[in-house]
């Protein structure tokens, strides 16, 4: 009972409240790096099912119109696929592809 | 865990014992927790990251399969390099029956494609390679 008033058992609470603070906010770091990594591998595998989708629709059938509310953006004339989330995120096209007015997405050329 | 850090020495009388051996191997304890939860979050961040890779890089290559197919039946020549320019990657080969083709550099991971198709000789093995 002696030192439950002390000084020291003061410290003492505020050296553990210091060390789970540091914990806390080091676990939130590691837990924020680590939804990031993972919406980005979502958001990457997402396009390249798009991509893949986009290929193999323009082998199948050449000028048609491909389905809509893709999450790609066509970039550099059709060539890409970007991801709207993150515009480093892109995937290669073998069609080139257009946006018409109502959004949807054609195939400009095989 | 308050306790502990606050443990006194009765037996002694000496009440200054700030940092006891309990309250020393929790802390150790705490730390290596710490490091194996952030070591098992890095693991896994790893395994995501490598998974979309594998699905990008596996679907690109069957894509480009189906791209190569294609210019085949149009007659035309595939051009490895214009593929790599394409795509972005590094390295490309196409392999049509016992005819092997390749461009670039191979390094690092090359994710490849196999179908049959039938051509005027019969059926033909074919394989994609984008790395």
């Amino acid at each position: 009972m002696r030192g439950q008033t002390s000084i020291e058992a003061l410290l003492a609470l505020a050296a553990l409240l210091c060390a789970l603070a540091v914990l806390a906010h080091a676990t939130k770091a590691q837990t924020d790096a680590f939804a990031a990594v993972v919406d980005d591998a979502d958001a990457r595998t997402s396009l390249a099912r798009e991509a893949f989708y986009i290929d193999l629709s323009a082998d199948m059938m050449p000028s048609a119109a491909l389905q809509r509310n893709l999450t790609g953006v066509p970039i550099s004339g059709g060539k890409w696929l970007a991801s709207q989330g993150s515009g480093a995120l892109r995937e290669p096209l073998f069609h080139k592809i257009s946006v018409d007015d109502d959004g949807g997405y054609y195939v400009q050329s095989k | 865990m308050g306790d502990i850090m606050c443990k006194v020495n009765d037996d002694g009388g000496n009440a200054r014992a700030f940092w006891s051996i309990d309250a020393a191997f929790a802390l150790v304890l705490a730390v290596a927790m710490f490091a194996m939860f952030s070591s098992l979050l890095y693991a896994a961040g790893v395994m995501v990251a490598k998974g979309a890779d594998e699905t990008s890089g596996a679907l690109l290559s069957a894509r480009f399969s189906s791209y190569a197919l294609a210019q085949m039946e149009d007659g035309n020549n595939v051009d490895l390099n214009a593929v790599i320019e394409q795509t972005g990657r590094n390295y490309a080969s196409l392999r049509i029956g016992d005819n092997f083709t390749q461009a670039g550099n191979e390094s690092g991971a090359v994710y490849c494609t196999q179908r049959l198709y039938v051509n005027a000789s019969g059926m033909v093995k074919l394989e994609a390679c984008v790395g």
